[in-house]
């Protein structure tokens, strides 16, 4: 078990690597810093003098190294448009964003695996068809279009729910609804897959023929099974809720990481930006090791595989 | 000697099975298939593609002419303008039709060069395997690791915000879901026996890819390259409402329904119609892939 996690921290690190790099690259491509930090009048000495200050005038590998070591202290610049540290003008907006982002990711769970086992129980039949209609909308319809339409009925029309804010809980449900569906519509149909898939099997055959019941054959011989691809793709849904908020925060005005990460294009506020995609990249890889250790509780052979 | 010669022979017939020949009544098969969903499906793609090809004809004059005594007009009441104006009088019809224009030809030149990519390099790396394959997955994954549209905004803040870094964004954001999907299948296909003959024989490695290995992936790539075009007109969409795409004056569903956000409290339809057009349409394209995947009777997307 050990060695199977060391290698998937190994590899999550890689990919973070991986990502940092990509934002060194983007963070130089924005234009020359010392340019834009120089007032009009100054000579070229001055530029020099500024420019080794920086450590600019280093080979871009030793530049690397220096933005890495930065990172490790938590240094991850300073905010052009709020002069303050980026990292502190980044975790101000974190809750906001985990207050839409994990009651939707929890929803999609708690909705999208009783609904795609539902569906497989129901092949072909009236509830799957309905399911799969479901699934496929929330899949295909863009979310910002779906809260458009929600805030008109129920916001516009029959003034249940506010339209814009997070002052109250009311204000929680359209956005949380509209997160929601896209990764309750792709947990939907991989558990209806994945069940379909693990009800053909020899073992369910063979836990009929022993007499079990229905639902103990369901929870306790299907659904483990069935679980293992579902418990992957909850993982990847990480990257696409918080994808997900940036577009939804734009719609309902929600103070959160995406309304942050739009407005910093505005004042070109890179170091918001790389901040906020970094922080992404870290919760996207933290949501895959939880999903490795996932699977030692429900895939016995990973221990076996994995040499104990 | 005849059993010597069995395992031989039944490889062969292994390999005709990868590439049977379509009888007819096969060929015809998929027509059958279409249940109503699928016929309502294909027909209303068809008429949006249509509509925005003759948009000229349909709704002539400029999308972004505005007339501010027709300000706010709503749909079905002044026969000028049929689906009303938005806040400074433009003509939503007009609006919409180009905008869908957009859209679709977005979302068609970025699924090519996405597909192209993709494929391209999801041959190379199950192909040659080794620190190749090695890198290219490694590439996969670190953008796979990322939330898309947060890339698109520091991309959109580094690069600026024009057509061709949108197309470029857009065509990026998929090729990672060709490259893994054809990789595997590569991978599986070179040790196949049709493929091993046709080494034995000569050919190199352009004609076994070209000839032998791309053919037998099409299936996949054809319904990836499906769900990607709606994929990427959501993106498109999703970025021109957060600013970053298609920029005014020119309209975008994305950005039209931005516009009419701050109104839709008194005038609902300039978001209204734009949002449903896009679901109309990406509902349609997600709908045909599916009946595709299934068809087919591939698991991908």
């Amino acid at each position: 078990m050990a060695r199977f996690l060391a290698f998937r921290l190994l590899r999550t690190l890689l990919t973070l690597l991986g990502v940092v790099a990509l934002t060194f690259v983007l963070g130089r491509l924005t234009g020359d810093p010392v340019a834009l930090m120089l007032p009009q009048q100054a000579t070229l000495d001055d530029y020099n003098r500024m420019r080794a200050a920086l450590g600019l005038d280093q080979p871009l590998l030793v530049q690397f190294v220096r933005y890495l070591e930065g990172l490790t202290r938590g240094d991850l610049g300073r905010s052009i448009v709020f002069q303050r540290p980026a990292a502190e003008v980044v975790a101000e907006r974190i809750p906001a964003t985990l207050a839409l982002g994990a009651p939707a990711l929890l929803l999609s769970v708690m909705l999208g695996v009783p609904l795609g086992m539902w569906a497989a129980y129901q092949r072909n039949r009236l509830p799957d068809r309905l399911i799969a209609g479901l699934s496929l909308a929330g899949q295909s319809l863009p979310s910002f279009a779906i809260a458009i339409v929600l805030i008109l009925v129920f916001s516009v029309t029959l003034r249940w729910t506010p339209t814009f804010g997070s002052d109250t809980w009311r204000h929680y449900i359209l956005p949380t609804i509209t997160l929601t569906l896209y990764p309750l519509a792709i947990i939907i149909r991989l558990t209806r897959s994945s069940m379909l898939e693990v009800l053909n099997q020899g073992y369910m055959r063979t836990a009929a023929a022993k007499g079990l019941s229905d639902r103990i054959r369901a929870t306790n011989h299907a659904l483990p099974n069935a679980l293992i691809p579902v418990v992957t793709v909850i993982g990847l849904q990480v990257a696409a809720i918080i994808s997900g908020a940036a577009i939804v925060e734009a719609v309902f005005a929600w103070p959160g990481l995406g309304t942050l990460a739009v407005g910093s294009i505005g004042g070109r506020d890179y170091p918001v930006i790389q901040t906020i995609v970094l922080i992404s990249a870290a919760a996207f890889g933290i949501g895959n090791l939880l999903v490795d250790l996932a699977y030692f509780a429900i895939d016995p052979r990973i221990q076996t595989k994995a040499g104990g | 000697m005849e059993k010597a010669l069995t395992p031989k022979s039944a490889g062969i017939a292994a390999s005709n099975q990868a590439m049977p020949a379509l009888t007819q009544g096969q060929r015809w098969r998929w027509l059958r298939e279409m249940n109503v969903t699928i016929r309502v499906a294909t027909v209303v793609l068809l008429i949006m593609v249509l509509a925005v090809v003759l948009a000229d004809f349909i709704a002539p004059g400029d999308p972004t002419a505005q007339s501010l005594r027709a300000r706010l007009t709503p749909p079905l009441t002044n026969p000028d303008y049929l689906l009303g104006t938005d806040g400074t009088g433009r003509d939503l019809l007009m609006r919409l039709l180009h905008g869908g224009r957009v859209s679709l030809l977005i979302g068609i030149t970025a699924t090519i060069i996405g597909t192209v990519v993709g494929v391209a390099l999801g041959v190379v790396s199950g192909y040659a395997r080794g620190w190749v394959d090695e890198v290219i997955s490694y590439v996969a994954e670190v953008q796979l690791s990322l939330p898309f549209v947060l890339l698109a905004i520091a991309v959109a803040l580094v690069l600026g915000r024009s057509l061709a870094v949108l197309i470029g964004l857009a065509a990026l954001s998929t090729w990672p879901l060709y490259s893994r999907v054809v990789r595997g299948e590569v991978l599986s296909l070179r040790e196949r026996e049709f493929v091993v003959a046709a080494r034995a024989l000569g050919g190199n490695s352009t004609h076994i890819i070209l000839r032998h290995l791309l053919p037998n992936i099409a299936a996949p790539i054809l319904v990836l390259a499906t769900i990607n075009i709606g994929r990427i007109i959501l993106l498109e969409s999703g970025l021109s409402f957060l600013g970053i795409g298609i920029q005014p004056p020119t309209p975008s569903w994305g950005n039209m329904i931005s516009d009419g956000r701050e109104v839709l409290p008194v005038a609902w339809w300039i978001s209204t119609l734009p949002a449903l057009a896009l679901m109309l349409l990406t509902l349609a394209i997600g709908t045909l892939g599916d009946w595709l995947r299934d068809v087919l009777d591939v698991a991908v997307g």
